[in-house]
């Protein structure tokens, strides 16, 4: 979760829950303070409900892990850059040692 | 062997990065899907125009991992181009009728 992501996130939070409270006291006064009821939400309620959680949606998405790619292929690729490839078992074979060059590589390297 | 298990052979596919990409974007449908649930209650839909601002939202959500997530390229991050678009499409629609009926009873003072 970048801080881009969390901020957009956090702001459409906000936003949000300002227009719940607008709506909340938009309904309040229709319901206690006039005869008919008849009126819809103010436009810029709806505005500010429908961008706050398209912002949201936008946050999550930019703030979510990136995707992996499916093919083994590329991914033990990404793997391998790291030094975890999948198959690390088969650069080291014991059985295959062969001893004398290894001796006469370490005799070079030692004088 | 016939075509598709052809082509598994060839071409395997990791199912780690299958399996975290379902578990990424299930989170983002069951976490957006409550949001718009929130909304849906704020705006005070009922019925049919409630369910059809869930698959609005679901939609624009998908269109937005394609964009963002996928980056045009679906195939290379899904089996098929398809889990995208309209995979794990409803499983948010119980967190959103839950948050949706809720916030519908708080808004209406």
């Amino acid at each position: 979760m970048s801080f881009v992501s969390t901020a957009i996130t956090v702001f459409s939070l906000v936003l949000l829950f300002h227009a719940g409270y607008s709506a909340y006291e938009f309904s309040h006064y229709l319901k206690h303070l006039t005869v008919n009821s008849n009126a819809t939400l103010p436009i810029d309620i709806i505005t500010e409900t429908i961008v706050a959680t398209g912002l949201f949606a936008l946050g999550q998405v930019l703030g979510a892990d990136k995707l992996r790619p499916v093919s083994f292929a590329k991914w033990a690729k990404g793997l391998e850059r790291e030094g975890k490839s999948p198959f690390v078992f088969l650069e080291r074979r014991p059985g295959y040692m062969n001893v004398t060059k290894l001796r006469e590589e370490y005799a070079s390297t030692k004088k | 062997m016939d075509e598709k298990e052809r082509k598994q052979a060839i071409y395997p596919v990791s199912t780690e990065s299958l399996q975290q990409n379902g578990k990424t974007v299930y989170y983002i449908r069951s976490v957006t899907s409550t949001i718009f649930g929130v909304s849906a209650g704020i705006l005070g839909l009922e019925s049919y125009y409630g369910f059809l601002f869930y698959f609005a939202g679901t939609a624009f959500v998908s269109l937005l991992l394609f964009l963002l997530l996928a980056r045009g390229q679906p195939t290379e991050y899904f089996t098929s181009a398809n889990d995208i678009w309209i995979g794990n499409a409803l499983t948010g629609l119980s967190s959103f009728v839950l948050t949706w009926t809720l916030f519908y009873g708080l808004v209406d003072a």
